[in-house]
């Protein structure tokens, strides 16, 4: 087991350093010069060429990777020119935000999803199955931008039973928090809901139908104890992958949540730093989410060999 | 809920009468098993021998009243179960009843030991777990027992075992750990559903004598479902023939394997290889039944078999043909039985 964990952990360093490898070579490669963009067209050439040589421009292409990736094992994703922060401190900043609104969502797409899922697929053609379906098709074709926009309209403007926008003040206490992020959360957790809603209902049919579900009933086991203890082990491991990646999926759909709702998060940096041309942003941004994609999938791995016994001890 | 006493032998422990499994599809209902009358004793073995789709899984999962729902359903006749509390008509109980009878008085072994056991339990637990559920035993106490169960049924470091996962062993020991499983809570009765078809020869023989002593140990009545003769021959006492859904012949394991009355047994029995050694010559050209098994759906007005009979005459297809019990014990479906007896 340790050493299957050390053997995915070597690997989470090689996918790491492709990735800043990939990054640096695409700030590289992109028309313009970031000097330029960074100092506007105003700029004179005397200003361009003393921030090419503070940032490093003027060296060769392989002394400014390695000191990039030097910079990256420090922590250090550069400064940025428009807000005046190191990336690494602006994104810590806004990532106590976004990572709220992503468990808050992941709970709440847990919460809707599991149950109904095995529901539907143990009462297959039922009336919660069909409710179910009907709920899946709606969440699954309506876009997270428009169902923001509805929740505002009526559960915020209309009801007045949430905040239609923003972080509330910077002390405000954390359930004051917690329901400024409570519609945004619902438009993330909409889409994860339904996808986790239709691989349980998917994995409860198949396994529903399994011969061990059977000797389980010859057992004289309850309804109960059929369906959690012997079939819902057994869909467990479609049902971490789909958690985990659509967790993962979540960091760069909150940008839109964000967007909505007016919340300072790191998805709002994101757009921000777009918006601008701000390459220390981007790229600093896109470290940190495909760190957290890795680390979302060692995670699942090390929960398959944790669930499954028959994956213990193995190293794929 | 007691049922009248006088349809059961004082000596049975399960009488089976008149059941009738119905699967209903989306345009008519199909009488799967119809007319299937037996009784199990104490001690003893009756064999249920068939080809693929004569109804013999079928009538053994109305016993359990573990038909796929909601197509299966007994459409007709009684299960009636001796228990200490009286008689029970598993036909007619409420489900939560039912489920106090399902793995206490009677208990199954399926036939896939490959997937019949849950892959994420350990085997020592989907042991223990049934007797904490049934007999109310405490934690520690049932996974003693369910070590001391694997150690009867004959696994090496039971202890040990115990802690293994279906996949660590091999298909002669989760067959083993199946009829552990079966025997927690000293069932009354238990349902073999070819238990040894998946197993290699010379495990099912290891699994057949396992079976027999612990019947010899614990006087449970076995009810063995299998296709093969050889088996039948072997484990049974006394055997029942199905063909379409219906008993064609039952009696004495001795007697019907020596004096098959009806046709299809006698077929059954001719595309058996010879054993080698017999005095039939080994090269001899295997028979086999022409056409084939007969369509629930649009049965045949008289005798199910006709259409395959090698005996068959005008009178077959009159109508519906009785079991015509030939001698106390021995019955056949068969208008031309007496004529050869």
């Amino acid at each position: 087991m340790l050493r299957a964990v050390l053997q995915r952990l070597g690997g989470v360093l090689v996918v790491m350093l492709l990735v800043a490898t990939t990054v640096f070579v695409i700030s590289r490669v992109i028309p313009g010069d970031p000097a330029g963009v960074m100092l506007g067209s105003v700029a004179t050439p005397e200003d361009i060429a003393r921030l090419r040589r503070e940032l490093g421009l003027d060296q060769p292409l392989l002394t400014q990777y390695f000191a990039f990736l030097g910079q990256v094992v420090r922590l250090d994703l550069g400064t940025s020119m428009f807000i005046g922060q190191p990336v690494t401190t602006a994104m810590l900043e806004r990532a106590p935000l976004t990572l709220s609104l992503c468990v808050l969502a992941t709970v709440m797409s847990v919460i809707v999803g599991l149950p109904l899922g095995i529901l539907a697929g143990v009462w297959r053609g039922s009336l919660v199955d069909r409710a179910a379906t009907l709920l899946a098709l709606g969440g699954a074709s309506l876009p997270s931008f428009w169902i923001g926009l509805i929740l505002i309209r009526f559960l915020a403007a209309g009801l007045g039973w949430f905040p239609i926008s923003g972080w509330g003040e910077p002390d405000a206490a954390f359930a004051e928090r917690l329901h400024h992020l409570v519609l945004p959360a619902i438009v993330l957790a909409l889409p994860n809901a339904v996808l986790l809603l239709r691989t349980t209902r998917a994995g409860m049919i198949e396994v529903m139908s399994q011969d061990y579900v059977r000797t389980a009933r010859a057992k004289g086991l309850g309804p109960w104890a059929v369906v959690v203890k012997h079939a819902l082990r057994n869909t467990l491991l479609p049902l971490v992958t789909v958690i985990g990646l659509t967790v993962a999926m979540l960091i760069g759909r909150t940008i839109v949540a964000e967007t909505v709702f007016g919340l300072p998060g790191l998805g709002n940096l994101v757009i921000g730093g777009v918006l601008r041309r701000d390459y220390p942003v981007i790229q600093g941004v896109l470290m940190a989410i495909s760190g957290i994609y890795v680390l979302i999938n060692l995670a699942i791995d090390l929960l398959y060999m944790r669930l499954d016994p028959r994956l213990r001890g193995k190293i794929a | 809920m007691t049922a009248p006493a006088a349809t059961m032998p004082a000596d049975a422990v399960l009488s089976v009468r008149g059941l009738a499994v119905d699967f209903a599809t989306r345009r008519r209902t199909v009488r799967a098993v119809s007319e299937v009358a037996f009784d199990l004793r104490p001690g003893r073995t009756l064999g249920l021998v068939g080809e693929s789709g004569s109804g013999k899984s079928v009538t053994s999962l109305a016993l359990m009243r573990l038909l796929a729902q909601p197509a299966g359903r007994i459409g007709a006749g009684s299960i009636l179960l001796r228990t200490p509390d009286g008689v029970l008509d598993l036909a007619r109980l409420p489900e939560p009843a039912m489920r106090r009878v399902r793995g206490r008085r009677v208990a199954m072994v399926f036939q896939e030991p490959m997937t019949s056991l849950n892959p994420m339990l350990p085997i020592g637990e989907q042991i223990a777990e049934v007797a904490r559920l049934h007999l109310g035993r405490g934690r520690a106490d049932a996974a003693r027992d369910a070590v001391a169960l694997l150690d009867r049924v004959g696994i090496p470091a039971a202890a040990s075992r115990a802690q293994s996962y279906p996949h660590e062993l091999s298909g002669g020991m989760r067959q083993r750990a199946m009829i552990a499983i079966a025997l927690a809570c000293r069932p009354s009765v238990m349902i073999a559903d070819e238990p040894t078809t998946a197993l290699d020869v010379t495990i099912q023989a290891q699994v057949l004598t396992l079976i027999r002593e612990l019947q010899d140990e614990t006087r449970m009545a076995v009810l063995f479902i299998t296709h093969n003769l050889g088996v039948v021959a072997e484990v049974a006492d006394e055997v029942a023939v199905m063909y379409g859904g219906q008993f064609v012949e039952t009696g004495m394991v001795a007697e019907v394997l020596a004096r098959p009355a009806h046709p299809y047994t006698r077929a059954l029995l001719e595309s058996l290889p010879p054993a080698i050694g017999s005095a039939v010559p080994l090269r001899r050209r295997l028979h086999a039944i022409p056409g084939s098994v007969v369509d629930l759906a649009a049965p045949p007005p008289g005798c199910r078999f006709g259409p395959r009979c090698e005996r068959h005459v005008a009178a077959c297809d009159a109508a519906p043909v009785a079991l015509d019990p030939l001698a106390p014990g021995r019955a056949v479906r068969c208008i031309r039985a007496r004529e050869t007896a």
